[in-house]
């Protein structure tokens, strides 16, 4: 008996599946899909990818939408799985009929999602997805909101080496697809100032013993090491190099201004450096509102994450309010005339190529209780 | 027991091939031609661990190198169905070159084989950056062309993969209800009963590891023509794992049991998305509550059903699926 | 710093890491002994240990230590629940069901802790010490000096147990032949739960000791269960010394393949010698007996 009801739950579940379609759209709204990972190992940086966009979302509607229409965000969880992905962009595009998708977070999940929303000829905002690969393909329906990692790359490069005089480098990168893009990046800006790393080594992201990556780097004896990982591995490495005795200047790609990298390392993350698109000072106005309504919701200061995402919805409403259409077509040519959108980590303008034009900021941890950085770079 | 199987058949593909029709849903299409690909792996699986009881957790790693070698193959201007087929051989030679020496590993061990195997395979392909592209993943893959018509709307697609579905599942129960089939039933009731009997327990054995690595491999093929692009983050050990859920709740040792469980493992944590946060927590419950409640999975359950209806009605046939 | 003190640094340090595998592999083991699988769920209920024992702690209004031996006795009651649930029902089906099974515990115990705590590590409090003993020009912390005693002294109680206790010959009886010692009068189902509920404070053991040192997150089961899981295998899959040995060698190779061969290829060579191990002796280095169940 119990069989059988199981069996005819089963195939109530089934006929329901294929039949939960089609859902009527209705006309006073805007939908914006959202992909991130929710689920698996990179949920950290998707929950605040999500949440940086309902904040935006939350703020459009309450100036009274987009002329008037209130933004709809359905967000989807990819599980940093390309296959996933290319699952929850379809959802989003031809079910739930989402004008403008924003995501996702790994550049190879942004890379295979890229094709399907050209194909329905629906932009894709990408948040965070830093890989130089993903503006190179030639694909006119995608833009990209954080800085590339050749753009920080240059801009972190010669500041060690102009700025901090810094001659032996080491690198040690994570093996996914944004360390080892980061680390091309590194090596080839070094290679213009005449400099080879010493060192070069990987670690699989979900590895957690770096002593020997670690211990092959003092061995070069290098004053500079390229961290490029996330911040948790480099919280890490910060506390074994220290236990090591050797300190030297870590520095690292976008991923390790983390108010977590400060309270997971303590005082061995002093000094580090990392290029930055925001940094929550509270200069502007509207960052102030945003750094306040952020720390009531959730407790926390907003990491440049949550900041890359509300820059993303934003810019995605502005073009929506110039194209005053739902047509995701002509969404993307107003996008594609983004020009020195006031974000909140400095102005935007998209090139030909989707790829953003902005500043790249290089900050440094200044204070560990309470965490603290400083803008060292532009000054 | 024979006609029953053939009207199952019958209403099974009949049914299948009406979806369309009905649908006219692209997402929905799109997530069973997902399925379907997932699903000629999980036959291979199928074929292995359930004709020869021989668990392998590293089917993820030989499916993703049958999707690598066809797309870099067809990347390097080999025809795509040559590129295909090629896949599927070359992962079949992989197959069989990993049955010898480990034949005579017992039960787990082999499937630990299996498992640091394709770990091996990935951290190859993600640092094998000169050929593979690395974490990037290769883009660009030529989808499957029938004359100047190409296969890149999920409609064509998926009768594409009904198609060769359907051409497989007749290919395996050629199989199984050959002599191939019977020697490896024996072998798995008894080793030493079969060895007593003449059948050579290492020839079929390796044969076994290699069919199901060609299905394994063809389905990669599939999966990179169709989706057009692969990363090996798509074929990481959490798919072996996948792949061996789709075959256990589909029904181990059955004919359509991988097809089931394929289409319903793809589209279960789809259709809980509206549940969120919840979603992989429900999935991984319902995966349970089936393992517990229908212990042959979903064709042995209905099969197990239908037996004891035909026990209280001697009249009625049984159902062989 | 010179060719030797790099040499000592890796063997020290691979040593001091083999030490953490070797706590997480005994988990494994006792399962494996108990019921002829693997846990999958493993690596995982020294997650939920973990992640217990920083929330007691968060609570503030218990000491430290306390607060860590609760944590540890309430991962042994929460083994035991998520044995009379899931797994019980599942001891008779072929392995490979009992197996996906602990691989959905796994994810449920993962997504619950990621929405109670988030996604994001968090830091554990650091009772272990920061100090460093330099030999030489190597230096190893203090933390994995008490990672490794508490392991031996692990082991050593848990080799009496099985030996000389009336409980522990009984689960070795179990472990031996399920039925006969039901024929025998051992009350089996207990048996099963209490293994849990050693498994599963061992667990939280470790997760409460490696902590400090390598944070809490929710997907510390999968980062260490795997290599775990490798030293299990390669010690023997029934064997406590053999846990340990395999979890020594595990850590002491990825550590000086790292450094003298490739640090992009570490991982390929411990599953390459495993795997060698595996095809020359099927047993693995210490197992006395072969696969039980079919698969």
């Amino acid at each position: 008996m119990m069989r059988k009801l199981v069996g005819i739950a089963l195939c109530g579940l089934m006929v329901s599946t294929l039949f939960l379609s089609a859902c009527s759209s209705a006309p006073k709204e805007v939908k914006i899909g959202l992909v991130v990972p929710l689920s698996g190992g990179s949920a950290g940086p998707g929950i605040n990818l999500q949440r940086g966009v309902m904040l935006a979302a939350e703020d459009m509607n309450a100036k009274g939408g987009i002329k008037g229409m209130q933004v709809k965000v359905l967000s989807e969880d990819d599980e940093s799985n390309p296959v996933k992905t290319v699952n929850a962009v379809k959802k989003l595009i031809y079910e739930d009929k989402a004008v403008v998708v924003i995501g996702s977070n790994a550049s190879s999940c942004t890379l295979a999602a890229m094709d399907v929303a050209a194909k329905a000829k629906v932009p894709l905002i990408t948040p965070s997805s830093s890989s130089d690969e993903i503006t190179r393909q030639g694909n006119k329906y995608i833009f990209r909101v954080t800085a590339s990692n050749s753009t920080q790359a240059n801009a972190l490069v010669d500041y060690a080496v102009q700025q901090l005089g810094l001659k032996k480098m080491a690198i040690v990168y994570a093996s996914d697809d944004y360390g080892t893009n980061a680390k091309e990046a590194v090596v080839a800006r070094l290679a213009t100032h005449g400099l080879t790393p010493l060192a070069v080594e990987a670690f699989q992201p979900k590895d957690k013993d770096l002593s020997s990556q670690l211990t092959k780097v003092k061995a070069t004896g290098a004053e500079g090491l390229f961290f490029l990982a996330m911040y948790d591995p480099c919280a890490l490495a910060a506390k074994t190099l220290q236990q090591m005795g050797y300190m030297p200047q870590i520095m690292g790609l976008g991923a390790l201004t983390n108010v977590r990298l400060v309270e997971l390392a303590g005082d061995a993350a002093m000094g580090i450096i990392n290029t930055q698109m925001y940094v929550p000072e509270g200069k502007t106005e509207a960052d102030k509102a945003f750094i306040e309504k952020y720390k009531a919701k959730y407790n926390t200061l907003p990491d440049y994450y949550v900041a890359l995402a509300y820059d993303s919805m934003m810019v995605a409403a502005k073009a929506i309010e110039r194209a005053g259409s739902l047509d995701p077509q002509k969404i993307r040519d107003e996008l594609a005339k983004t020009k020195d959108h006031p974000g909140l980590g400095g102005n935007l303008t998209f090139d030909e190529t989707g790829d953003v034009q902005r500043s790249v900021k290089i900050v440094k941890v200044v204070g560990v209780n309470p965490p603290k950085y400083e803008v060292v770079w532009p000054k | 027991m024979r006609a029953n199987t053939k009207t199952f058949s019958l209403y099974f593909w009949l049914v299948a091939a009406l979806l369309p029709v009905v649908l006219r849903n692209i997402y929905l299409l799109h997530l069973l031609v997902v399925a379907l690909i997932y699903s000629v792996t999980a036959m291979g699986l199928n074929i292995l661990t359930g004709y020869t009881g021989k668990l392998s957790l590293g089917h993820a790693g030989l499916f993703g190198l049958g999707a690598y070698v066809s797309a870099l193959l067809s990347l390097h201007e080999v025809p795509v169905p040559v590129a295909m087929l090629a896949a599927g051989i070359a992962v079949a030679s992989v197959g069989v070159l990993l049955g010898i020496p480990t034949l005579k590993l017992q039960g787990h061990y082999l499937s630990i084989v299996t498992l640091g195997f394709s770990e091996i395979l990935i951290l190859i392909i993600i640092n094998w950056k000169s050929l593979t592209n690395g974490p990037g993943g290769l883009r660009g893959i030529p989808p499957i062309s029938i004359g100047s018509f190409s296969l890149v709307d999920e409609v064509p697609q998926y009768y594409f993969m009904l198609g060769l579905v359907a051409l497989l599942v007749w290919v395996k129960a050629r199989i199984v209800h050959s002599h191939v089939g019977l020697a490896l039933r024996a072998i798995m009731d008894s080793e030493t009963a079969a060895e007593a009997m003449g059948i050579s327990v290492a020839y079929y054995r390796v044969m076994a590891f290699g069919i199901s690595s060609f299905y394994a491999g063809l389905g990669g093929a599939c999966f990179s023509h169709l989706l057009g692009y692969v990363s090996p983050y798509s074929f990481q050990s959490a798919e072996s794992f996948g792949l061996l859920g789709m075959v256990v709740v589909g029904g181990i040792g059955t004919l359509y049991g991988p097809v089931l469980g394929a289409v319903l493992m793809t589209l279960l944590p789809e259709y809980f998305r509206a549940f969120a946060d919840f979603r992989l927590i429900l999935n991984a419950v319902v995966t349970i509550i089936l393992l517990i409640k229908a212990p042959g999975g979903i064709v042995g359950t209905v099969q197990a059903l239908a037996r004891r209806r035909q026990l209280s009605a001697p009249t009625a046939r049984g159902c062989g699926l | 710093m010179g060719r030797s003190d790099l040499f000592v640094q890796v063997v020290a340090q691979g040593l001091a890491m083999g030490a953490v595998y070797a706590l997480i592999a005994l988990g494994y083991v006792m399962i494996f002994k108990a019921v002829g699988v693997f846990n999958f769920a493993q690596g995982d209920f020294m997650m939920a240990g973990c992640f217990l024992g920083l929330w007691l702690v968060s609570t503030g209004t218990i000491p430290l230590f306390a607060a860590l031996v609760l944590a540890v006795l309430l991962s042994a009651a929460l083994g035991v629940i998520v044995e009379i649930v899931a797994f019980h029902p599942l001891l008779e089906s072929p392995s490979r069901s009992y197996l996906m099974c602990t691989i959905a515990v796994g994810i449920i115990f993962r997504e619950v802790a990621k929405m109670r705590f988030g996604a994001d590590p968090l830091r554990f409090p650091n009772y272990l010490g920061h100090g460093v003993i330099k030999v030489g020009g190597a230096g190893l912390s203090v933390q994995y000096i008490w990672i490794t005693t508490v392991a031996a002294v692990v082991v050593v109680l848990l080799l009496w147990f099985f030996k000389r206790t009336k409980v522990g010959k009984a689960m070795r009886a179990v472990s031996e032949d399920r039925e006969v010692a039901r024929l025998m009068g051992i009350d089996t189902d207990f048996n099963m739960r209490l293994t849990y509920a050693i498994s599963s404070a061992l667990g939280a053991m470790a997760g409460v000791l490696i902590a400090p040192v390598f944070f809490a997150f929710s997907e510390m089961g999968r980062s260490f269960g795997l290599r775990a899981f490798s030293s299990f295998v390669l010690g023997g899959t029934d064997s406590i010394v053999g846990a340990v040995i395999g979890g020594l060698l595990i850590g002491l190779m990825e550590n000086l393949a790292g450094v003298y061969i490739s640090t992009q290829y570490k991982d390929v060579v411990s599953f390459v010698v495993l795997i060698a191990v595996l095809v020359w002796r099927p047993t693995g280095l210490f197992g006395e007996r072969g696969e039980q169940r079919a698969g």
